[in-house]
This record gives structure tokens, sequence and C-alpha cells, in this order.
């Protein structure tokens, strides 16, 4: 049992720095470098040198671990720094709220979170335009007051096109304001959870002794708080126009980029689609001339004497090809 | 102190605890070799496109006639069932006596965005069927249908029935629509027909990144924090960078079936209600009498149990079976708990129906 007094917060004290200083030189250790910035220095030191499958795996690794380890320097730091020592489940969830860092309630809680995984795929689509010029640009300078106005003259088609991306661009990003509205609903919904959670454990009388019980705690109710927004009505909506939003506004870039690599005689992605698909209806189409040689060519090979007794044995393996298929099956 | 009882000299042994195994993490890393995968030796025997079904040489005796074969997703790599020596499904089956074949469904590229339902189902899952029953000799074989697997060959049972003896479905969805099912909500207001028109083939990274954010506090944080504990024993970390691996090969999905799958079976449920069309072939559950095993997995995140549990009266068939299995999507297959139950229960399950 803890100390209770001023005591406590002694011990707190002394201890804080030689355990930190345990995780941070052995956090250092694994990055080879400063942890807090794990990530990049894993990529400069070993990108390429662990193989493929385990850098990544790696980098993922040191990724979601700074995380954890901000919120363990934070909460434990709160401690140490002589925090009163909460009585009960609100108590404990306001501490523990101090220490969420970019969980915390003025931003998307999931942002951080998201921007730890790497990938292609991961990006958030404001990287999806970096190397290109961003429409926002636009919307910024002085397109943005020509949007709603009629384009004319010799550049009219091609103001038209910049003014309906510039326009799918804002409805976009209103897309994605709407999904972050939710997303600080699901982070606000979690700290009750963990609260409700934190409670339902006392009223047990089960406590929670390490800081992993209460990381795996927090986790346990920001996934049942993300849940219960993400299966809700509006979450639907809001994903779906995101996604929505989002193709649009890519299509659209798909038409410059054609535009401009056509310009240079180069093949476009609808060159390449019309190509894929005249392949396929001629994989199709040889794959049913094939399998009609072959059914053809079958009963050719069928002594005319045998086709009854073939259509008798219907139901049970044919024996002759079995017996071959026997020989091959055995090693 | 209320619910939280942190005691300092406590709480210092759990950090330098964690200290010691960071530390010790890189090391250990540097020497884990590139992780591979595959515990069985298995020659191709049908090859078409980028489609290779292969059957597993046995090291025992084939004692069962009728062959099994396996139809996995098209959103995983299928070597999940045959992962490593002591994870492996396939290996427990070919054990029990079985001649066990899989379909690899190999990597779409930009050539195959027109690659439909109906080229998987009536195409390639049909030709790979008739390969095997060519294989082995046998004009009935055993199906064995896991995830999106499951639900081509649900389609395939309702319009080939002569062609196989018994179906097996693994974490296969039925009910597309059970209020549980995070990753059918989120469909549900797609506009799927400018999603696919823009993207052609869907990207694999959007789809990982899609199941990541169905649990994105335990996919893409709680996971790593745990790998701390086994950051300083090389079997264990090996375990977990093949899954890491297999979590993250992911195909790209060919356009146009990912367009039907999404219309018809997410946001239709028509495989469950009906008005299902596979090319021009309409698709009758009740049209399945075949003995059915249905296993799905109780934690299940992906396919909820419901939603494969709907399969239940669903089909025409009077020989219906049902196996709960106590946890998840992935665990189905390579937890300790599932070498120990699934393919036993598999086998057992066959053995009495032939």
């Amino acid at each position: 049992m803890a100390k209770t007094g001023s005591g406590v917060f002694k011990d707190w004290e002394a201890l804080h720095q030689q355990w930190w200083n345990a995780v941070s030189d052995g956090a250092g250790k694994f990055v080879q470098g400063d942890w807090r910035n794990g990530a990049k220095a894993f990529g400069d030191l070993f990108g390429g040198k662990l193989g493929e499958g385990t850098d990544a795996a790696t980098e993922r690794f040191v990724s979601g671990t700074k995380q954890y380890l901000d919120w363990v320097e934070k909460f434990s730091g709160q401690l140490a720094s002589g925090a009163q020592f909460p009585k009960d489940a609100a108590g404990w969830t306001k501490l523990f709220q101090g220490a969420l860092g970019p969980m915390g309630e003025m931003k998307n809680p999931l942002h951080d979170l998201f921007a730890a995984m790497t990938g292609d795929g991961a990006r958030g689509f404001e990287q999806f335009f970096s190397g290109w010029p961003n429409p926002a640009d636009w919307v910024k300078g002085e397109v943005q007051g020509l949007l709603g106005l009629p384009a004319f003259g010799y550049t009219r088609e091609t103001q038209e096109r910049q003014q309906k991306l510039a326009a799918a661009w804002l409805q976009y990003q209103d897309a994605m304001g709407a999904y972050n509205r939710l997303m600080l609903e699901a982070s606000q919904k979690a700290l009750g959870k963990f609260e409700s959670l934190l409670a339902a454990r006392e009223a047990q009388g089960r406590k929670l002794d390490t800081l992993r019980e209460v990381y795996d705690l927090w986790v346990d109710a920001a996934e049942e708080g993300y849940a219960d927004v993400s299966l809700s009505p509006e979450f639907r909506a809001a994903y779906g126009d995101l996604v929505n939003k989002q193709m649009v506004v890519r299509k659209l870039v798909q038409t410059e980029v054609e535009r401009f690599t056509g310009q240079f005689g180069m093949p476009t992605r609808t060159e390449v689609d019309s190509t894929a698909r005249r392949m396929q209806e001629l994989r199709r189409e040889m794959r049913a001339l094939q399998e009609r040689l072959d059914a053809f060519e079958a009963a050719q090979s069928t002594p005319k004497a045998a086709k009854p007794a073939v259509a008798k044995s219907k139901s049970t393996p044919s024996k002759a090809p079995a017996k071959k298929a026997a020989a091959r099956r055995s090693r | 102190m209320g619910p939280i009882q942190l005691e300092p000299n406590k709480v210092a042994a759990e950090l330098s605890k964690l200290g010691e195994k960071l530390a010790k993490g890189m090391k250990v890393l540097k020497e884990v070799p590139d992780v591979h995968y595959g515990a069985s030796e298995k020659e191709a025997i049908y090859k078409e496109d980028k489609l290779v079904v292969y059957r597993f040489k046995s090291p025992h005796k084939v004692t069962h006639k009728t062959p099994l074969l396996i139809a996995y997703a098209l959103v995983n790599r299928p070597y999940m069932v045959d992962l490593q020596d002591d994870r492996s499904i396939v290996k427990s089956l070919l054990a029990a006596g079985h001649d066990v074949y899989l379909i690899d469904w190999g990597y779409p590229d930009p050539s195959d965005r027109y690659v439909t339902l109906d080229d998987y189902i009536n195409g390639y899952l049909r030709r790979s069927v008739k390969a095997v029953s060519k294989h082995t000799g046998v004009e009935k074989i055993n199906l064995l249908g896991i995830c999106q697997g499951g639900a081509f060959s649900l389609c395939y049972a309702s319009l080939y029935p002569e062609t196989l003896q018994n179906l097996i479905t693994m974490v296969t969805p039925v009910d597309f629509q059970t209020p549980d099912n995070m990753l059918s909500h989120w469909t549900q207001d797609m506009d799927v027909d400018l999603f696919i028109d823009t993207l052609g083939n869907v990207p694999a990274d959007l789809m990982n990144w899609c199941y990541l954010t169905l649990k994105p506090f335990r996919l893409l944080q709680q996971k790593y924090v745990g790998m701390t504990d086994i950051l300083d024993n090389p079997a264990e970390m090996e375990n977990f960078l093949r899954m890491e691996k297999w979590i993250f090969d992911s195909p790209d999905q060919a356009g146009e079936a990912f367009r039907q799958f999404i219309k018809d079976f997410y946001q239709g449920n028509k495989l469950l209600k009906g008005g299902l069309k596979i090319g021009d072939k309409a698709i009758d559950l009740k049209a399945i009498k075949l003995p059915i095993l249905n296993i799905f997995a109780e934690q299940d995140h992906l396919v909820p149990p419901a939603a494969s549990r709907a399969l239940k009266g669903a089909t025409g068939t009077k020989d219906y079976t049902e196996l709960s299995f106590k946890g998840g999507h992935i665990g189905i297959y390579v937890s300790g708990r599932a070498q120990r139950e699934v393919p036993p229960a598999i086998d057992q399950w066959l053995r009495k129906r032939g």
C-alpha cells in the first residue's frame, strides 16, 4: 500500500527521475537516438536494414509506443510533481485527461493516432496533394472571389475546371470538419466511459495498480466511445459524405492530370482502363472457347459404347481417372 | 486512492522493466531474420491469369476420398491457413488424412480492374473446383470457404451443387446488415459507383486502413505497446512479425468485383434477402441442399457472429451444423485454441459425411 500524506510524494519524486531515466534510456537505445523523435531516428538509422516486413512493423511499433511513452511521461510526471492523489473515479479521470496530450479535447483525438500509422493508403488526403499545387491555395487567393462568377475568354474552360475543383475541395473540407466533430465526440465519450469503468471497478473492489492496467482500461474506454459514435446514423452519413466528397476531388484532379499528361503524349488512365476492359473481355471469350474445346475433345475421345456407363456413374467417383489421380497424388 | 492504487516502487519496477525490454529490443529485432510463411510443401495444379490452385503435399496417407478445396477471401493472402509450423490449419487437416487444395487469387493489377464477381465465381472458382475434381478423379469435392471466400462458396454451391459433396463456411458473412457490423454501417452511404469510377482498383493500403480504423486504439497503438512484452523474445517476435507481414500483405481489390460486392452484399444484403445475381445467374441459398458446417468466431469484429449465424435456416439443407469458436477473426486460424479445436472439428464433421 502506498504511503499517505506528504511522504508519498517524496517517494514519487525520488523514484520518478530514476525510472524515467530507465525508460528513456531503453527507448533511446531502441531507436538509437531521441525516442521522442523515434520514427525519424529509426528511419534514419535502420531504414532498409532489417528487411521490408520487419522495417515497416518496427516503424509502426516505434510510432505506437511513442504515444504510450508520452502518456506515461506525463501521467507519472503529474504524480511526481506532487499532484493530489485523487480519491475517486472522477478525480482520476481528470488527472488522466491532463496527461492525454493530443488525445485531449481541443482537436481530433484520433488525428495523432492515425498519424502514427504509415503507408500510402493511410495518409491524410492533404498529403495526396503534396507535390501538387494545393487547390486550397486557389481558394485563398484571387480565385476564391471568382468561384461564383461566370468564366469567359480564351481560358474559360480552364477557369471553369479550376472553379469546380476549388468548390469540390471546399465541400471536402466541410465534410472533413463534420467527421472531425464526431471524432471529438468519440473522445469525450471515451473519457466518460473511462470514468464509468473506473467507478465500476471501484464498486467491485478491483484496483488498478500498474500504469499499463490504467492504459489498457483507457483503451477499452476509448474503443467503446469510438464504437458508440461510429455505429451512429450521424457517423454513417458523415463517413459516406467524407468518402464521396474526397472521390469528387480525386476525380477532378485525375481529369487535370489526364489533360496534362495527354499533352505530353503519355498514356492516360482512361486509355489504360480501356485496354484493361478489352483485355478482360478477351480473357472471358478465350476461357469460354477453351472450355467448349475441352468439352468437344472429351466427347470425341469418349468411346460411344461407354457413354451410358459414364452417365450412370455420375454420383460416384469415376474409377479410371481416380486411379490415375491416385497415382499422381502418391509421393 | 480510489480505483487506481499506484505505488512508487511498483511503478518504478514496471517502468524499469519496460526500459530494459526496449533496450534489448533493437538487438533482438536485428537478429530476427526476415520472416517467411508456409509450413507445408505444395504444388500448383492449375493456373489461370493470376490465380493458382495449389495442392498441399502430405507426408501422411490420404484417407479421405473426397478432396478439400479452400477458397479464401480476396482481401488478404491465403497463406494464413498455413502460416507456420505450429499455426497451420492445413497441416492439421493433412495429418488427419485430408487431401487439401487452396486457391490463391493472386494480386490484381490495373489490368484486372474489370474482373467481376461473375469472373471470380462462375469463372475462377468454378474452374478451380473442376481442376481439383479432374486432378483427383472424383466428381464431387468438399469446399471450405473463408470469410468473403465463404460468401463466394455459398453463391457457388447454390449454382453448382452437383460438384460439391459438403460445404464448410468459416467466419462467413451471410447477413451483411447486423446492427453491430461497423464495416457494413460505414459503407451504406458511400457512392460506390463514384468510388470505383475514381479509384479503379481499390488500393490495399486503403483497405488495411479501413480495417485498422474499426478498432483504432487497439490496432494502431495498444498492439504495439503490447509488443514491448515480447521484445526480448526472438521466437515470439518472429511470430509477431510474421502476423504483421500477413496483415499488411494485402492485394488490391479488382474494381468491378468490389463494386458489386459492396452494392449487392453490403448495401443490398441480397445474399440473404434474395435478388442477388452473379453474372446472369440468380443466387438462391435455398438451392443449397448439401451438408453445411458453419464455423464462426465469437469475438469477430470484421464478421460479427450474428452475420454468420444468419446462415441457419437460410439454405435448403437438412444437415446444418454450427461451430462457435471462442476467439476473433484472425485467432480462428492461428491461435493455439484454433489448432486444437478447428481442424479436428472439420475432420470429424467430414468423416461422418464422407
